[in-house]
């Protein structure tokens, strides 16, 4: 997964402070369940939540509106922030699971590390997290309910 | 006014844990002269100066001899000056700095003593902060 960088981040390669492009995102593996998990569970609570207040008609209806569309990262974030769930959380660990071994490389190359993190536009932490966990962390259920739709 | 006591040093976008207190920089403006230059009837002009030569920027600190430390200052050693130093922090009353230190190189022939109370004193010098 690539994500392209809407907001201005600096970053040392080679000596030198080079403008970063874009950020390259490798899947996760069983390594990271302790963080991938609670994301997961946060982000299936958030979407039940917003579902909840619904009749089973309106979903129906809902979900026969967005068939063609698929449900983006952006979506994702709206859903949490619309949530009961503590986004923070959500957010520290996404960072702890950027931020580990051969995850995520800034421009292809460069780990992305804490303090390159740090220095992230809040766009772009929302926007390559939400794109991560629908790439990566939720693809399975997504699958499995395209399925069943 | 509160001082900032307590920075962040980053090496080649690694955080890196320094001995407190050890950490310091130069902006890299160099050495300027004031000279006076006669301009007759008692009055003096200023002749100001650049000394490009020292317009260079030092950033030093202290790390502890750990073996994670000890093996990470001898890659910056080999990386000549393909290193990047930052250095940020910021103060309680939420002002903070920011110096970037491009090509930094370690110029000294740093010692590792290896003992309970001692430190590795590092010494980069690289182009002038921004």
């Amino acid at each position: 997964m690539e994500y392209q960088l809407k907001g201005n981040l600096e970053y040392a390669r080679k000596g030198d402070t080079a403008k970063a492009m874009f950020i390259q995102c490798n899947e996760f593996t069983a390594k990271h369940l302790s963080h991938t998990a609670p994301i997961k569970q946060m982000c299936l609570r958030a979407f039940n939540d917003i579902s909840e207040g619904y009749s089973d008609e309106q979903i129906k209806q809902a979900q026969e509106s967005t068939k063609e569309t698929e449900t983006t990262g952006s979506d994702l974030m709206q859903a949490l922030y619309m949530s009961n769930e503590d986004v923070s959380k959500f957010f520290i660990y996404m960072k702890e699971l950027l931020t580990s071994e051969n995850i995520a490389f800034v421009d292809g190359e460069v780990k992305l590390t804490k303090p390159i993190f740090d220095n992230l536009s809040q766009e772009d932490v929302e926007g390559v997290c939400g794109e991560y966990v629908m790439t990566f962390i939720l693809a399975s259920v997504l699958r499995d309910s395209q399925r069943q739709n | 006014m509160i001082p900032i006591a307590n920075p962040q040093v980053t090496v080649n976008n690694e955080p890196v844990v320094i001995v407190p207190n050890t950490c310091a920089y130069t902006e890299g403006k160099g050495e300027q002269n004031v000279r006076a230059g006669s301009a007759g009837g008692g009055q003096v002009v200023q002749v100001v100066t650049e000394n490009v030569e020292s317009n260079f920027s030092m950033v030093k600190f202290e790390i502890y001899p750990d073996p994670e430390s000890i093996e990470l200052a001898r890659s910056w050693k080999s990386n000549r000056n393909q290193n990047v130093v930052t250095v940020s922090g910021t103060n309680p009353e939420g002002k903070s700095i920011r110096r970037t230190f491009n090509q930094a190189i370690i110029t000294n022939n740093y010692e590792v003593a290896l003992g309970s109370d001692t430190t590795v004193s590092l010494e980069f010098q690289s182009q002038p902060a921004v």
